[in-house]
């Protein structure tokens, strides 16, 4: 169906119009039988409702005020990561116009983090890059980047698991503004990761919705517990930050 | 994710084209089937169902039907960028798949539509405001593509915040994340700045509303509203043009 011709209108009533034809001949004829209620209805029909019930909105709970700041806490710490596999790689770029690059991608990067952790309150493993990625993802290649393909390479990877992240977060965050700004920060990255993907050359997307694969491992993501400590002993022994063990 | 060692990639203008033939040519061209969800599925955004009968579309399906003629006017606009000479084989490859992933986002929103309207057709100021020029070359080709996703990223960009429905705004979070990615990759190869392509954070300036546009009326790149520099580089070469052509004139007199 060429849908992309001018003037062309496709009405999806038409199509229903056309199938439910015979439906209404029969329901005619059932009608007009004075044998009691059409088959397969016993009764007076249940009135329908014009206007369906509204769903009254309901507040948050604590345990999902404080996943949103388990989220904002873990989008800080990859922004640190981001901006410190930057710092500490992104300055061997011998391609000058990605070394400037690296240099600005940090800075934007610190920004970010300052952002989120903002809004996380008092969080373990907050202000450090994110220890499980660093400890999974960069320190398995640290002696490998030792030139401008693998250093991008890298930073594609940890770009686009921003973005995936972030866009899963979209699903989650409760406040609405709060999820369009993760979709600012998450589209930034995967801009950086266009353009540094393919060993720093580019590349380009082949489907129409960005992919989720690079999502952050559950450990990623630093949580908090909200399980009220036991009699005797300090709020603060309740609280396990994954991420930095 | 272990990096396989090679030798140095040298980036020049040349490269940052390359890339979007190479991947034309050696990548999957995923043919992404359109995604047909169910009207009113999971879509209905909380408080949107009460009073008159345009209310109680949901705000989701309000959106789509804005969205839709946009999508559809970024199809008709690569058409007319692949209807030309100036695009090389690999280059208009790639082209196609942009054209398609955007078929594609029109047809999932489709999807979503109210079952009793009529399905919108393709904008026809936006895809006249967005279509290269016949004769255009290929760097006007690609720069007329690029300012048409940035501006379809932003439109999506700012609704985002309207949405009660989660799942939607997720899954239009996907499009325009696309979309910012191939403004990018047009971008690149028309050899725009790096650090206007790649923002701190995604912009909604420029975006579009279906209609908003009268025929003629131009609405200026994502870019353009931010960087001033650009702006004044692009008034010198105005005038160099100018007394390059004077002095032309001169010369043939």
């Amino acid at each position: 169906m060429d849908t992309t011709t001018p003037g062309h209108v496709t009405s999806r009533r038409s199509v229903l119009a056309a199938g439910t034809a015979g439906l209404a001949a029969t329901a005619l004829l059932a009608a007009c039988s004075d044998d009691g209620p059409a088959p397969g209805l016993s009764g007076t029909p249940v009135p329908t409702t014009e206007v369906p019930p509204t769903v009254p909105p309901r507040d948050p709970t604590e345990a999902q005020l404080q996943a949103d700041r388990d989220t904002f806490a873990t989008a800080s710490s990859l922004e640190l990561l981001a901006a410190d596999v930057y710092r500490r790689f992104g300055v061997d770029f011998q391609d000058p116009e990605l070394l400037a690059a690296a240099e600005r991608f940090a800075t934007d990067h610190e920004a970010a983090a300052a952002i989120f952790a903002a809004e996380a309150g008092d969080h373990p493993g907050l202000g450090e890059p994110n220890a499980f990625l660093e400890e999974n993802q960069v320190a398995p290649v640290e002696s490998l980047l030792t030139n401008d393909v693998a250093i991008a390479d890298l930073a594609t990877t940890i770009e686009n698991s921003i973005a995936a992240t972030y866009i899963t977060a979209v699903g989650t965050l409760l406040d609405a503004d709060w999820r369009q700004t993760m979709v600012q920060h998450g589209a930034a990255a995967a801009r950086r990761a266009a353009v540094l993907g393919n060993g720093g050359t580019g590349t380009s997307p082949s489907a129409a919705r960005f992919p989720l694969s690079d999502l952050i491992a559950t450990d990623a993501y630093l949580t908090t517990s909200t399980e009220a400590p036991a009699e005797g002993e300090e709020g603060a022994e309740g609280a396990e930050g994954e991420a930095t063990e | 994710m272990p990096i396989e060692p090679t030798e140095p990639a040298t980036t020049s203008g040349t490269d940052r084209r390359a890339f979007l033939t190479r991947s034309a040519a050696g990548g999957a061209l995923v043919a992404t089937a359109a995604t047909t969800g169910f009207a009113g599925l999971g879509l209905v955004a909380a408080g949107a169902q009460e009073g008159t009968a345009d209310t109680r579309r949901s705000i989701n399906q309000q959106y789509v039907l804005g969205a839709i003629p946009l999508e559809l006017a970024a199809v008709v606009a690569y058409d007319a960028a692949l209807s030309g000479d100036a695009l090389s084989g690999d280059l208009a490859t790639t082209l196609r798949r942009f054209q398609r992933n955007h078929q594609d986002v029109a047809a999932d929103l489709t999807g979503r539509a109210h079952a009793d309207d009529d399905i919108p057709t393709a904008d026809p100021a936006v895809a006249a405001q967005f279509s290269p020029p016949a004769g255009a070359d290929e760097a006007a080709v690609l720069t007329t593509l690029a300012s048409l996703e940035e501006a379809l990223s932003a439109t999506h960009l700012g609704a985002i915040a309207t949405f009660e429905d989660t799942s939607f705004a997720k899954v239009l979070s996907q499009f325009l994340t696309v979309e910012a990615q191939q403004a990018v990759a047009l971008g690149r190869a028309a050899e725009q700045p790096l650090d206007a392509l790649t923002p701190a954070i995604a912009s909604t300036d420029g975006g579009l509303e279906a209609g908003q546009l009268e025929a003629g009326q131009t609405v200026p790149s994502p870019a353009a509203l931010t960087d001033d520099e650009s702006d004044e580089e692009s008034e010198d070469d105005a005038e160099t043009e100018a007394d390059a052509e004077t002095d032309s004139d001169d010369d043939a007199n």
